[in-house]
């Protein structure tokens, strides 16, 4: 199991670089995205950090590149995680079939996606600091790796409870509008509501901002946000088990 | 037939909602024995062949295979963004087998070789089709099963594949195929004619 595990983790990383779609999007569309951004916001914004709960002014336009940033990089990533279910599912059952350990399987894409989360949230923080100075970059990276890892197993999910393709992009599309943009206190008169506090990246989205604008560092965060990845992962897990069972294996 | 059946499939039967697709199909495969399996469209041989393999589950009877089993999909399964070789490495992986050995003296046998550091996106529909036989047979399975196996071949690949498949009973394995052509039922030792769901007695026991 472990050699297929390694095979599985090795071979998924290797499917991600050949994922010409994603690496496009994150090499030119990230990018207009903040330059748009920047170049349409103006004015300053006071708004409760709701986590600290402290008064954050600042600007309109670097608030609304913290939130683009983890609204295009969960986007993209819970894309990607709906396409390795949705491209790779059949494949995987026969693998499976063929005496592959489901558990092996799964937990190798996760891990792989997992690293491949880490990447893109190092280079997304990594252009929004071109854009504008963060005061603790590590957290905002820490922060947008976090919500991107759940927004990967959410796409797996979706990839395999949801029938088609079309049901999963508009899930996708539609929870990663609603969550960032309900939290975004431009715009949304919902943000200081509770309610927010139960979205998957309220505690990414906590964690960027803090380590964006202020001294305020609660790593607790960051260890809940990666329990909210994980339990999706786990629920991955359960919905992959039953999406490649067998009558039986011939391996 | 005095050997003991390398499948033993009995009364097998599947509905999907109310269509009921398969009704208590029962037959027996032999070492060496290349049986063919012919039918209408929604015959049902793809969900018997499916429900041989362990893809679906029966609504009732069983299914017995002594030895590993070979399953070749109709529609090439692969992973489209990995080359040939990184898809024979995974399947090699999940059959255990020490290295990728016999599936490429099978890639050489079919003549698609050169095509190892391609990736799978890449390859014409004839060359998917390949792939997808090694990765079914590369582990020389005892009971092989094949559900149109040669859609796209070439000439030349086509009768590559029925040399392949004559040696492979001649070494003991056990082949069902699915075919749609009359020319190869001479090829055959036994076809099983499915219609609405049920045996044609040719099939036999």
């Amino acid at each position: 199991m472990i050699a297929q595990f390694g095979t599985t983790f090795r071979l998924s990383l290797v499917e991600q670089k050949h994922n010409r779609f994603a690496i496009a999007l994150l090499l030119g569309y990230l990018p207009a995205w903040y330059g748009i951004i920047a170049a349409l916001s103006a004015g300053t914004i006071a708004f409760k950090l709701r986590a600290f709960g402290i008064i954050v002014i600042t600007t309109q336009e670097r608030l609304s590149l913290l939130t683009g940033m983890l609204n295009a990089t969960t986007l993209i990533m819970g894309f990607v995680g709906l396409t390795v279910i949705r491209q790779s599912g059949a494949v995987d059952q026969r693998l499976v079939l063929c005496g592959h350990s489901r558990a092996a399987l799964v937990l190798g894409r996760l891990l792989a996606l997992g690293l491949a989360s880490l990447a893109v949230a190092a280079y997304a923080t990594g252009v929004l600091a071109l854009f504008f100075p963060l005061r603790y970059f590590a957290l905002v990276a820490a922060g947008t790796f976090v919500a991107v890892a759940a927004y990967v197993a959410i796409g797996m999910l979706v990839g395999v409870v949801l029938p088609g393709d079309l049901e999963g992009l508009f899930f996708i599309i539609m929870l990663s509008i609603v969550d960032t943009f309900m939290q975004n206190p431009i715009g949304s008169a919902a943000a200081n509501h509770q309610v927010v506090e139960f979205f998957p990246s309220y505690l990414p989205m906590q964690m960027v901002t803090a380590g964006a604008f202020t001294s305020r560092v609660a790593w607790w965060q960051f260890w809940a946000g990666l329990g909210w990845a994980a339990g999706f992962g786990a629920l991955v897990l359960v919905a992959f088990w039953y999406g490649t069972r067998t009558e039986r294996s011939y391996g | 037939m005095n050997a003991s059946p390398s499948l033993v499939v009995t009364d097998v039967a599947r509905s999907f909602g109310r269509r009921q697709v398969l009704r208590g199909v029962s037959f027996r495969a032999y070492p060496g024995e290349m049986i063919g399996v012919v039918g209408e469209n929604g015959a049902g041989k793809t969900t018997l062949l499916r429900i041989v393999a362990g893809l679906l589950p029966a609504s009732a009877g069983t299914v017995e295979i002594h030895g590993r089993l070979g399953y070749c999909p109709q529609e090439p399964q692969a992973h489209a963004a990995l080359t040939v070789a990184q898809n024979v490495e995974w399947f090699a992986a999940a059959y255990r087998l020490p290295d990728t050995g016999p599936a490429d003296a099978l890639m050489r046998r079919l003549g698609f070789e050169q095509y190892r550091h391609a990736l799978v996106r890449d390859l014409s529909g004839g060359t998917r089709q390949k792939l997808n036989l090694v990765l079914a047979l590369m582990h020389a399975p005892t009971v092989l099963l094949l559900d149109e196996p040669y859609q796209g071949f070439d000439w030349e690949t086509y009768q590559g594949f029925w040399a392949l498949a004559e040696e492979s009973r001649r070494a003991g394995q056990t082949i069902v195929i699915i075919s749609h052509l009359f020319n190869e039922l001479a090829r055959f030792d036994r076809v099983l004619r499915l219609r609405d769901g049920v045996l044609d007695a040719e099939a036999g026991a």
